[in-house]
């Protein structure tokens, strides 16, 4: 395959240079060694837009800060990615510091670039949060913030469209220059060989490989570089949080970089971080115990009410820092003509690449003497798809109409429809991989962070990239190889609801929500539905096929599903709808009484119902791996045991062979017989608190009968395996639960299962203004299931999550009588003052 | 012997004796539940089994169940019995899918509608 120009890297350098060369008339390719793009550091990063004020006057590093800062805002518009200039604060904590401030100040001066100090006053005004022991700062305006994964994916796009062709899985093995074939006149060639024998000839190379393009760089030059993998840790704290801060708090810079900084993101979440540590292995991307405390503690000294409960995720990314230089290498090699650097490319290396892009792309024009497109001729095409998210109710509706893919919720955490999944895989750079999906609509990189929605995405992966959808779960990250076609699938029936106005709407087809269902029904109220997000009803009972419901309600022992039915029966002969494959969006109270609920459903499309009454029955949702700060890579193979029942249970998919369970909460316990029971040799249960979170009877028939150790007081405390999990080690805790030094063992196992508990599910409890409670995290009830907004109850597990479901049937029996009898004397009012 | 009844989520602790006439002493258990799963967790321990079998032209499984608890040393057989298995829909919750599994006397039975 011979080209023009070659681009190695497709990080946020590689495809913004791709982009900026796709103006010239060249043949143009991007080779990249990961399955996607911006693998590298552009994925794992601050997402800062650096004002310029830090970087040495003189440098590459200042220079290409301040011009790429000056581009970036227009850069993003035409790519439509967010870009947010919130500003960045650099805080002082007494007098020494202050001092370093006087310095960055005239350091930003020298660089071209505006600053002011506030007093601590004013830096209080602006950011209430803040840490009172911060005495003055650094106010740089033209700091910002954007999302660098959909910058380099976006700018992939544009570089695709306009006629670039990308390559993955093409790790580069060698470069050498030869002699072009059928030209005697001594021009040459680069000839790259890829690990996977595919080898391509070009005129001009871009060298782009972050962490690696120093390797590249001695392949041809005789002037050598050394890049440093230089580690950072982070954290991200839910939306919950958004607003804590508006502008990008820094500490004052030290020798290792700009230190832990807290930010707010264009997704409103928050990220604290980074740690910087030289590590010797330029893959290794594992979070440590010792640097998630680092990021924690620094990040305290700015916001001393850091909420660990709030945490999502832990990553750590790897700066590229060449050590013999220290500064942006750029430009063409020595000893190698035509073959362009881009090494060291390091923070401020995301606000440099627009500028960097624009000087090696002239640079390349130049040395291969091209003209330039006419600009009409360029494409502005970014392979844009709607957000759902961010529509209003009619556009959404018509998109809808249009196409019932965007109908249908994948993603509840951040609402992200079917058809903005298959979007972003059908996309010319499309998404091959969970991650790759994830970065680029969002969805699992929420609150529940995949549990919910994975075995849905590999589903959509598995029919629009016609493989089977486990071969999705072997990696988060390279994309399966193996073509195997899969039968078609088949999609779920038709609902319609009329349109007068019900008397109790009920949210939630599970236990609880039949249960307050049929009770409502039975006391009387007369219009009665019941909204399922599933395509079936039963809720998370489909999936409990074991035994041990229905004790108390019904004197027998059922199983789940079993349990479920008797319900779903019970709706049918009470004549209750229950309309199933539908979203519930939104549920605002009226001021008449009563509430106004959106829904969307594939089919149906966006759809409003009246209604005298709601009655909450969302459930819960499992706490992720980021909210247990389990430190260690993040490879496939771990799973929460709901997401693990699911596969297993429901979708005949067995995830992995040799297990080891976090927590023991009873879905855990029960998953490690059930794993058991499928073929898998489950290690051990290790949980961190002296005693069991599960009940004692689903230890002595879960684990006791079938030898699975239970390892009290310990925990995981680092997690193997670049692409999938090889293995864990767990340590014994001390009486603070910090891990003790010395005590751990080690587990070779495939799959992590985490158990560590329940979260009542909040989002529409919260949209529709209801008040919550601090300790259960589900809304405020009365005796009689109300909540704090009249004509809204609540039952079952988005209450407070209940070890037992014929509990939740009987408080939910309350929640839906209490409804009705609600509903029936609005609608007694309202009769009254109609006759008026 | 101490042992934990697991009837139902209280999981009593329980004392358990067995004296040489073969007689069991149950205590510390809240109700005569307890005192059955005792003696018989000492004479023949049982358990219910609940697992899934193969559907014909389909990935999801069906869940099944023994329509009672099978001794402990059965459990195997049983797990080995369901794997052995495809059934063919429709099948309704209750429907015999294994009659006297790995001869237990016991059926399994279906626990979805599908």
């Amino acid at each position: 395959m011979k080209y023009d120009a070659i681009v190695i890297g497709a990080g946020v350098v590689g495809c913004q240079t791709a982009r900026e060369l796709s103006r010239w008339n060249l043949r143009l390719a991007v080779l990249e060694a990961g399955s996607d793009v911006a693998e590298g550091a552009s994925k794992a990063n601050s997402a800062i837009v650096h004002a310029g004020f830090d970087a040495k006057p003189g440098s590459n590093k200042a220079k290409y800060n301040v011009l790429g800062n000056r581009l970036f805002e227009d850069v993003c518009r035409e790519l439509k990615t967010p870009f947010i200039r919130n500003g960045s604060l650099v805080l002082a904590f007494g007098e020494q510091d202050e001092r370093h401030l006087q310095e960055l100040k005239a350091r930003g001066e020298e660089n071209g670039v505006p600053t002011e100090i506030l007093s601590r006053e004013e830096l209080r005004r602006r950011e209430p949060n803040v840490s009172s022991e911060a005495t003055a700062a650094l106010w740089a305006p033209t700091g910002g913030i954007c999302c660098p994964y959909d910058l380099t994916f976006r700018s992939a796009e544009n570089a695709a469209a306009n006629g670039a062709t990308f390559f993955f899985d093409a790790k580069v093995e060698n470069i050498e220059r030869v002699a072009a074939s059928g030209d005697g006149g001594g021009d040459f060639v680069y000839r790259i060989a890829c690990a996977d024998g595919r080898v391509f000839e070009t005129r001009a190379v871009v060298n782009c490989a972050g962490i690696h393009s120093d390797e590249l760089n001695n392949l041809v030059s005789p002037k050598k570089y050394s890049i440093a993998a230089r580690r950072g840790e982070y954290l991200m704290i839910d939306r919950d949080e958004e607003g804590a801060f508006r502008s990008t708090m820094f500490q004052c810079p030290g020798k290792m970089g700009k230190g832990i900084l807290v930010s707010p993101t264009v997704d409103g979440t928050l990220i604290v971080g980074p740690t910087a540590e030289d590590i010797p292995d330029k893959e290794d991307k594992a979070t440590t115990f010792e640097g998630l405390e680092k990021v924690k503690e620094g990040a305290r000294r700015t916001w001393p009410g850091l909420p660990l409960g709030k945490v999502i995720a832990e990553f750590s990314g790897l700066r590229a820092h060449e050590t013999t230089v220290g500064d942006f290498i750029l430009g063409e090699a020595e000893g190698a003509p035509r073959f362009f650097n881009a090494v060291g490319v390091e923070s401020p290396g995301l606000t440099s690449a627009p500028a960097i892009a624009v000087f090696l792309a002239g640079e390349v024009a130049g040395s291969l003497g091209v003209s330039k497109k006419n600009p009409s001729l360029f494409s502005k095409d970014v392979s844009w798809w709607p957000k759902t998210r961010e529509m209003k109710p009619g556009e959404l509706a018509e998109l809808v109409a249009r196409d019932p893919s965007f109908g249908r919720v994948v993603c509840r955490c951040e609402d992200v429809t079917e058809g903005e999944i298959r979007a972003a895989i059908r996309a010319r750079v499309g998404a091959r991989t969970l991650d790759g999906i994830k970065r680029r609509t969002r969805s699992g990189m929420g609150r529940c962070q995949g549990g919910f929605c994975t075995p849905r995405l590999i589903e959509l992966l598995g029919s629009e990239l016609a493989l089977q959808p486990e071969a999705f779960l072997v990696s988060r990250k390279t994309a399966p190889k193996a073509l195997v076609k899969r039968a078609a699938g088949d999609e779920a029936g038709d609902d319609r609801a009329d349109d007068a106005t019900l008397d109790v709407l009920v949210v939630g087809a599970g236990p609880a929500g039949l249960a307050a269902a049929c009770a409502a029904k039975e006391d009387g109220a007369a219009r009665v539905i019941v909204i399922e997000r599933d395509d079936a009803p039963g809720g998370i009972l489909q999936q409990c096929i074991h035994n041990g419901f229905g004790l108390h309600r019904f004197k027998e022992e059922l199983t789940g599903p079993e349990y479920a039915q008797r319900f779903v029966d019970k709706a049918e002969a009470l004549g209750v709808p229950i309309v199933c494959g539908t979203m519930v969006l939104a549920i605002e109270p009226q001021a008449e009484g009563g509430a106004k609920v959106t829904a969307m459903s594939p089919r149906g499309g966006l759809k409003i119902y009246r209604t005298r009454s709601v009655v909450l029955a969302m459930g819960c949702r499992e706490r992720p791996r980021g909210a247990l700060m389990t430190p260690g890579t993040r490879p496939a193979g771990v799973y929460t045991a709901g997401t693990v029942q699911r596969l297993v249970n429901m979708d005949g998919i067995m995830p992995g062979r040799r297990v080891v369970i976090l927590g023991s909460g009873d879905i855990g316990l029960i998953m490690a017989r059930r794993l058991t029971f499928s073929g898998a040799k489950v290690l051990a249960c290790v949980e961190i608190m002296p005693k069991s979170s599960g009940l004692m009877r689903n230890v002595v028939q879960c684990l006791n009968d079938y030898d699975i150790p239970l390892l009290l007081s310990h925990t995981v405390t680092d997690v193997e395996g670049r692409e999938h999990v090889t293995g864990v080690k767990v340590s014994k805790v001390d009486e603070h639960l910090k891990p003790i030094p010395g005590t751990e063992m080690h587990f070779d196992c495939d799959t992590l299962v985490l158990s560590c508990g329940l979260i009542p599910e909040n989002e529409l409890t919260k949209k529709a203004g209801v008040e919550m409670d601090k300790a259960t995290r589900g809304p405020r009830v009365d005796e009689n299931m109300a909540t704090s907004v009249p004509g809204i109850f609540a039952g079952g597990n988005v209450v407070r999550v209940y070890d037992l479901v014929d509990w939740v049937s009987r408080d939910s029996e309350i929640a839906g009588r209490s409804a009705a009898r609600y509903a029936a004397a609005l609608a007694a009012r309202s009769f009254a003052g109609a006759g008026r | 012997m101490k042992m934990i009844c697991i009837n139902c989520p209280r999981g009593c602790e329980m004392e358990v004796e067995k004296s040489a006439d073969g007689n069991v002493a149950v205590s510390g258990n809240a109700c005569a539940r307890g005192a059955v799963y005792a003696k018989a967790e000492i004479v023949n321990p049982t358990r219910m089994v609940t697992g899934l079998v193969r559907v014909a032209g389909m990935r999801k499984p069906l869940p099944v169940k023994t329509r009672v608890a099978v001794p402990k040393g059965k459990i195997n057989d049983v797990l080995f019995a369901l794997h052995q298995t495809t059934v063919q829909l429709p099948v309704k919750i209750g429907d015999v899918i294994i009659p006297d599994v790995a001869s237990t006397g016991i059926d399994i039975v279906a626990t979805a509608n599908m």
